[in-house]
């Protein structure tokens, strides 16, 4: 048994080395979640349209491809546009499944609320939610972590303000 | 027909094929009202005593001693670095085999127990070991392969190799697997047919034991939540092995007069208390915290609204409810047992 248990494992092995690299959020890349006909989402949604990680892809999915279509990737010009509250209610739905063993839907449930500037109450109760389940997490609180990414988003507008300013200069 | 029992009727009826609905409800009520890290509590309790009864049984007889010595040193000389060597370099395949011999492992311990039961019957008729293994490999395949919670698995992990599937491929895959299963599962029908013409007996227990087992696994793997297979598995899956190994050894010491020293003592409420104080030496001595004792009940103090206790706090609560309770158990010990009056306390002073 330990014998077979070796060959397969290095073979395996053999394979991971062998390739390039792996990352760790590889579901969340636009390989996975954006390649026409066996992206996740899709794939997921076709074999089990009704389960939690089909709704949470389909939220990840949507996420990459909101907002302008211009600045978007090539392949979401493909899709229907994503609607308003698209993403929030994906993951409700992945939520209201009660399959609590995907963290990040949980935290990026208040992440999106916060995005949506969603009722404080229904931010607090998600971030409890989430806290009662991953109460040993390392994440940031979400709140915190929006804050520096809206920070970093103005900083960033900023920027692109003075590049215009510049060019029309 | 033959009747064979692990252990007797009552205990075999509760254990091996109770055991798994009751796991089962155990496991909904996680899911409903715990937090999804009270899942990890279940491995303390339940898991880590497991391997201490694996353990005893490996280590814990002079018998096995003898015969397996150079297995029990030399498999973990090779294991142990081998696994440190993968957790360093090649993390996602070590992980990829722990999961798959995981599985392999629990297949093989039900199907161990349904020999158990044939041996005890007297029903092991020729060809039934193998056409029973090839029912285990067939009935957990087809788990694997074709159930939800495990095909979302396995699916996603195709995207980290660079070997997404096209869905008609996953479904053809599937229907596949249905397929071998249901041409085996008459198979191994002719084969009791042929064996019962033949004179062959079959011990239903077996299958009652079978039914059960593989109830449960099909039946969670089909829920939309992962809390319910941890809880539900493990349960099943360490209670049955941690009984087992007690009986085993029980077993043996009756039946071969002798007893090893190590075990001499160990009725089973000292075997359970002694697993249960392996699994929280295993707990700390590996990084675990106080939290995954305690079923997520620190964590809900301090997530509770009302109550919103900082994790000082709240582990001060477990901490003082505690040493209170163990206090209050010895002052009520003490308050009888050491009455002087007492001629059978008096033999003792």
């Amino acid at each position: 048994m330990l014998l077979v248990v070796y060959v397969f494992g290095l073979t395996l092995a053999a394979l991971e080395l062998s390739l390039p690299k792996f990352q760790l959020e590889y579901l969340t890349l636009p390989e996975a979640l954006l390649k026409p006909e066996t992206n996740i989402a899709d794939v997921s949604s076709v074999l089990y349209p009704d389960r939690a990680y089909s709704f949470y892809f389909r939220a990840l999915q949507a996420e990459m491809c909101a907002g302008p279509r211009r600045k978007t990737p090539p392949e979401c010009r493909k899709r229907a546009p994503v609607k308003p509250h698209e993403i929030r209610e994906l993951i409700e739905r992945s939520l209201a499944t009660g399959n609590r063993s995907i963290e990040m839907a949980m935290y990026n449930y208040a992440f999106v609320l916060l995005q949506e500037n969603a009722a404080s109450e229904l931010v607090d109760e998600a971030i409890r939610e989430w806290r009662f389940n991953y109460p040993q997490s390392p994440k940031t609180d979400p709140r915190e972590m929006y804050r520096q990414m809206s920070q970093s988003i103005q900083g960033g507008r900023r920027i692109d303000d003075g590049e215009f300013e510049d060019r029309a200069k | 027909m033959s009747l064979g029992y692990i252990r007797s009727p009552t205990a075999d009826l509760f254990w091996f094929v109770a055991l798994p609905p009751i796991a089962l409800a155990i496991a909904f009520f996680f899911h409903n009202s715990l937090p999804y890290i009270a899942q990890a509590s279940i491995a303390v309790w339940i898991t880590a005593p497991h391997h201490y009864a694996g353990w005893v049984r490996g280590y814990g007889l002079d018998e096995d001693w003898q015969r397996w010595h150079h297995r029990l040193i030399f498999g973990p000389i090779v294991l142990i670095p081998s696994i440190v060597l993968g957790t360093a370099l090649v993390p996602i395949t070590l992980g990829i085999v722990f999961l798959l011999w995981d599985h392999q492992h629990s297949l093989m311990q039900q199907y161990g127990f349904a020999r158990i039961y044939d041996f005890k019957a007297g029903t092991d008729a020729p060809h039934t070991k193998r056409f029973d293994f090839l029912l285990s490999i067939f009935l957990y395949g087809n788990i694997l392969l074709t159930t939800p919670l495990w095909s979302e698995l396995w699916v996603a992990e195709l995207y980290r190799w660079d070997a997404a599937l096209h869905v008609e491929t996953i479904q053809l895959i599937q229907a596949t697997s249905w397929m071998v299963l249901g041409v085996y599962v008459v198979v191994y029908l002719g084969h009791l047919i042929v064996g019962g013409v033949r004179g062959n007996r079959i011990n239903p227990m077996k299958y009652l034991f079978l039914t059960s087992s593989y109830g449960l696994w099909y039946f969670v793997s089909y829920q939309d939540s992962f809390l319910l297979y941890l809880v539900a598995h493990r349960i099943m899956h360490g209670v049955q092995y941690i009984l087992m190994v007690y009986w085993y050894v029980e077993n043996k010491a009756e039946r071969t007069g002798r007893t090893p020293l190590l075990l001499s003592n160990l009725n089973l409420s000292r075997y359970l208390l002694l697993g249960a104080a392996y699994a929280i030496v295993y707990h700390f001595v590996t990084g675990g915290n106080l939290s995954l004792l305690s079923f997520g009940l620190i964590n809900s103090l301090q997530s509770d609204p009302i109550l919103n206790f900082s994790l000082e706090k709240a582990t001060g609560f477990y901490a003082a409810t505690a040493i209170s309770a163990a206090a209050a158990c010895h002052y009520y010990l003490d308050s009888y047992i050491w009455k002087i009056r007492d001629p059978e306390i008096q033999e003792g002073l």
